[in-house]
């Protein structure tokens, strides 16, 4: 067992110890706090600015691939297809806003018109006259008119098995089974 | 008497003699009562220095409350808890083989002034710890129920209870003889 004297001195001296670590570990505190913020403010500043970097590079890079690639715009939306007989007031009329069936319609045109550009310029003129008699010879023809969500119109004209397109009033020739298609969607058959 | 606190007040005051009075008056009683806990006289002066070094740290933690003495064995009970806690290497000794120290009987002879609470403390080693603290703290320390139901983190219903029961054991074990001591 200590003596009274070295009871009092151990306890001032562990005391003293102890102030000293407290004081140590709140000067650390102080230190490590403001530290501590600064990391975190300077990593979400770098950390913002890299996404605003990355978001403007990538739009760039984005645009750029755009007029690179020469991509096509995207495809117009049609918010309907109208299809009515011509020459006639009370003549067949339908209209069709399914988007699927719309979808279905565009896309087949689309076709046919990319198949028959492959027929020679030159012929362009000579389809045009046989269309122009084959319109005396037969009397029904339909307008499809496709209406874009913007209120725009573009319109094709069907008599017989010639396409007309009003746009660049080009004639397309369509084959009986592409016919029969497309009167099939267009719910022209009987 | 206000058990220190007085003198812990004009401790705070600047009064350096001050701190001695209250190590004069409580510091032995602390470690008797510390060494009721951990068996080991060293380790329980050990840990009464650093609860007198609490006081010195931590000025401004005691409220006044309850008594300095109260507060003190608080501190002492809680870091005594703490110490068998982290005590890597636990002996269980069997009391009745249990070597006392001179170190131990000196302390004994400085806090049991007289022949009856030498007795108690004797029959004391035989009940269970808890029922040995509450008697230690009531009739050795001479605390209120309060005092040593706030020592002992329990409520004064149960502080009352544990004594009912530590004085039929004490009256088992001490006797007819015993019955005058109680």
């Amino acid at each position: 067992m200590r003596s009274f004297d070295e009871r009092r001195a151990e306890i001032f001296r562990r005391s003293g110890e102890r102030i000293k670590k407290r004081k140590k570990a709140k000067r650390i505190m102080l230190t490590c706090i403001p530290l501590f913020v600064c990391v975190i403010l300077w990593s979400v500043v770098l950390l913002g600015q890299q996404n605003k970097s990355s978001f403007t590079s990538d739009s760039a890079t984005n645009t750029n691939t755009y007029f690179e690639d020469d991509c096509a715009p995207p495809p117009a939306v049609y918010t309907a297809v109208e299809v009515l007989e011509q020459d006639k007031a009370d003549g067949y009329y339908k209209k069709t806003d399914e988007p699927l069936k719309i979808d279905k319609i565009n896309k087949f045109i689309e076709a046919v018109v990319e198949a028959s550009k492959t027929v020679a310029d030159d012929y362009t003129d000579q389809i045009q006259s046989e269309t122009d008699a084959n319109d005396a010879t037969k009397s029904t023809s339909y307008e499809i008119k496709f209406i874009m969500t913007n209120g725009s119109t573009k319109s094709f004209v069907l008599n017989g098995n010639k396409l007309l397109s009003k746009a660049d009033n080009a004639v397309y020739s369509l084959s009986d089974s592409q016919l029969g298609t497309l009167k099939a969607l267009l719910g022209l058959t009987e | 008497m206000d058990n220190g606190a007085s003198s812990y007040r004009r401790f705070l005051d600047g009064d350096e003699t001050a701190f001695d009075e209250i190590m004069k008056e409580l510091f032995d009683s602390l470690v008797f009562f510390i060494d009721r806990y951990v068996h080991d006289t060293h380790a329980a002066e050990d840990i009464a220095i650093d609860a007198f070094s609490d006081l010195l740290v931590h000025k401004s933690r005691y409220n006044f409350k309850v008594t300095l003495k109260t507060y003190l064995f608080m501190i002492g009970r809680s870091r005594a808890l703490n110490y068998l806690k982290h005590r890597k290497l636990f002996t269980m000794v069997e009391l009745s083989d249990k070597l006392v120290s001179d170190d131990e009987i000196a302390l004994e002879a400085a806090i049991l002034n007289d022949e009856r609470k030498r007795r108690i403390n004797t029959a004391l080693n035989q009940l269970p710890a808890e029922m040995r603290v509450a008697v230690h703290l009531v009739y050795f320390e001479d605390m209120t129920y309060d005092g040593a139901a706030r020592v002992m983190k329990k409520s004064r219903k149960q502080i009352d209870n544990l004594l009912y029961r530590a004085k039929g054991e004490l009256r088992i074990i001490l006797g007819k003889d015993g019955e005058q001591l109680l």
